[in-house]
């Protein structure tokens, strides 16, 4: 098995911002939490499923790319996203904390 | 004391230790040590997929309802409030980082020792996946802290 390697970057990229995304706008929205909520019995459960949906979906879309030469930039830019997202999230959370 | 919550720790320490074991195969790589980090990171990739269920299986069906309520009513409710809904969501990010790993320690067999880009993608990635794994860790540790501290104020 030989996995495209840009495609699997891409979708890791897109699987970061999307869970980010889902993430805010579940605290920032009651409806759209009771909404995720309502899809499995808890939002946290959806937004598992929906990111291992969404990659998937995203590797396969990916896949029609031509495989870049150079792999390095779409690695970094997926550990960029991640270091991102993840100071992203635990912002949000703690001035959601120091706020309230 | 939860069984899950051991089991979730153990797993994904494991992958933690098993991302870990690539890093070392790749300091000095050859065929051999290739085909070792290979099944270290196919391994890796299973461990943090187990932790995945075995955390979120505890999250769901006890934290919520045993021992949030207990931590926000405590000494340190930022121990939910902050450390926990990090962990939660930024934990989602470690399967796929796994599987970025192990493809692309698996799609370029033959080219690994004479393409140095491909060496610092896999050591960046593999490395990052150590990072988050103990990372989660010692958010756990502190999580347990926030749950202690809480039933210590309540003991007291």
């Amino acid at each position: 098995m030989r996995p495209h390697l840009t495609a699997l970057a891409w979708a890791t990229s897109g699987v970061v911002w999307l869970v980010v995304a889902l993430t805010l706008s579940a605290e920032l929205s009651a409806p759209f939490k009771a909404f995720l909520a309502g899809l499995t019995g808890h939002h946290w459960t959806s937004k598992s499923v929906i990111a291992a949906a969404a990659f998937i979906v995203l590797y396969v879309l990916f896949k029609r790319m031509r495989e870049s030469e150079n792999i390095l930039g779409s690695v970094v830019f997926a550990v960029v996203s991640i270091l991102l997202g993840g100071v992203v999230i635990f912002s949000f959370y703690l001035s959601h904390f120091i706020v309230l | 004391m939860h069984i899950l919550v051991g089991l979730h720790a153990a797993l994904g320490e494991a992958g933690a230790l098993a991302f870990l074991w690539v890093l070392v195969e790749l300091l000095n790589p050859n065929e051999a040590r290739l085909r070792r980090a290979r099944l270290a990171a196919l391994l890796g990739v299973f461990l943090l997929l187990a932790s995945w269920v075995a955390g979120g299986f505890y999250y769901v069906t006890e934290y919520g309802a045993a021992v949030k309520p207990v931590i926000k009513s405590g000494p340190l409710p930022w121990a939910h409030a902050v450390i926990m809904e990090t962990k939660e969501h930024v934990f989602l990010f470690l399967p796929f980082l796994a599987i970025l790993a192990w493809g692309l320690l698996s799609r370029f067999k033959g080219e690994f020792m004479r393409n140095r880009n491909l060496r610092i993608a896999i050591t960046l990635v593999s490395g990052l996946v150590v990072l988050l794994a103990f990372a989660m860790a010692g958010m756990g540790f502190i999580i347990s802290s926030g749950f202690r501290a809480a039933l210590e104020a309540t003991a007291l």
